[in-house]
């Protein structure tokens, strides 16, 4: 974990919501309840190594995974832009988005921690490069025949 | 997203993809890493290469905006461009502020209107 933690960055944002964990997790492993509030289209096979796929407003679509599963409490998933980048380079696989669920008070303290790889920090360029490379030698290859 | 969808940054993954597939383009962005260092500089260290085709090497860097130049008198100085990174956190938080406010609602309307309809089913209320 800690040398993890030392390839990557992580967007961490916290929001508590007046409903219990089981619907909480209902809305992050059920396309129609993922369309309510993610994307306009959903694919999401909640089990290890199910696919989860989310089309976005506008056109850009998360292509994921789903890596680890604790139903209501915890779900772990790749995230990554299919084809194109929103915001950087950040393709299929490269990243990883944690969600745990906190039962608190008939609530859900919901905490999301998104690791994002690092560029340019000192000694993460390196780690940056071998995170997305083989993807991207094999995206680079592709596109260029 | 909404928000965060129109402010697509234009940086192209096909571009980043092609710039990072060459292992001494990959070489050159550790070397300018902490520091800026001029063409020449970047030259000398690879004795295998022509100085054109390390210039080639910068100028894909440049074109994915991996690295920045800056010109000192007839010296070109290049350096990590950071702001790609800088771009997509921002982008990344803009994206889940935006989302887990509308997953909140979302939620909060279900469960007003359906009770913990997961939780009944799990615990036999």
């Amino acid at each position: 974990m800690t040398e993890a933690a030392q390839l990557t960055e992580t967007v961490e944002q916290v929001v508590h919501i007046d409903a219990p964990p089981e619907t909480v997790w209902s809305f992050w492993t059920e396309p129609a309840r993922l369309c309510e509030w993610w994307g306009v289209e959903a694919d999401a096979v909640a089990e290890t190594g199910g696919i989860f796929r989310v089309v976005m407003d506008g056109g850009p679509v998360m292509l994921g995974e789903f890596l680890e599963l604790e139903p209501p409490r915890r779900l772990l998933f790749s995230f990554g832009w299919e084809g194109g980048a929103p915001g950087g380079p950040l393709p299929p696989g490269s990243s990883r988005v944690e969600v745990v669920l906190d039962d608190q008070a008939g609530g859900t303290l919901l905490t999301l921690r998104h690791e994002l790889p690092a560029i340019h920090a000192p000694d993460h360029l390196e780690g940056w490069a071998f995170f997305v490379g083989d993807r991207m030698v094999e995206l680079a290859r592709t596109t260029a025949r | 997203m909404n928000r965060a969808a129109t402010q697509l940054a234009g940086t192209n993954l096909d571009a980043t993809a092609h710039a990072l597939a060459d292992p001494t383009r990959r070489h050159i962005l550790r070397l300018v890493r902490d520091d800026e260092r001029s063409a020449g500089a970047l030259a000398s260290e690879f004795a295998h290469l022509s100085r054109p085709a390390v210039s080639q090497h910068l100028r894909v860097l440049q074109s994915a905006d991996l690295v920045t130049v800056r010109r000192v008198g007839n010296r070109r100085l290049y350096r990590v461009h950071p702001k790609a990174l800088d771009d997509l956190r921002t982008f990344i938080d803009e994206m889940w502020t935006d989302g887990l406010a509308r997953l909140k609602q979302a939620a909060e309307l279900a469960e007003r209107s359906a009770p913990s309809p997961h939780r009944r089913k799990g615990q036999s209320q």
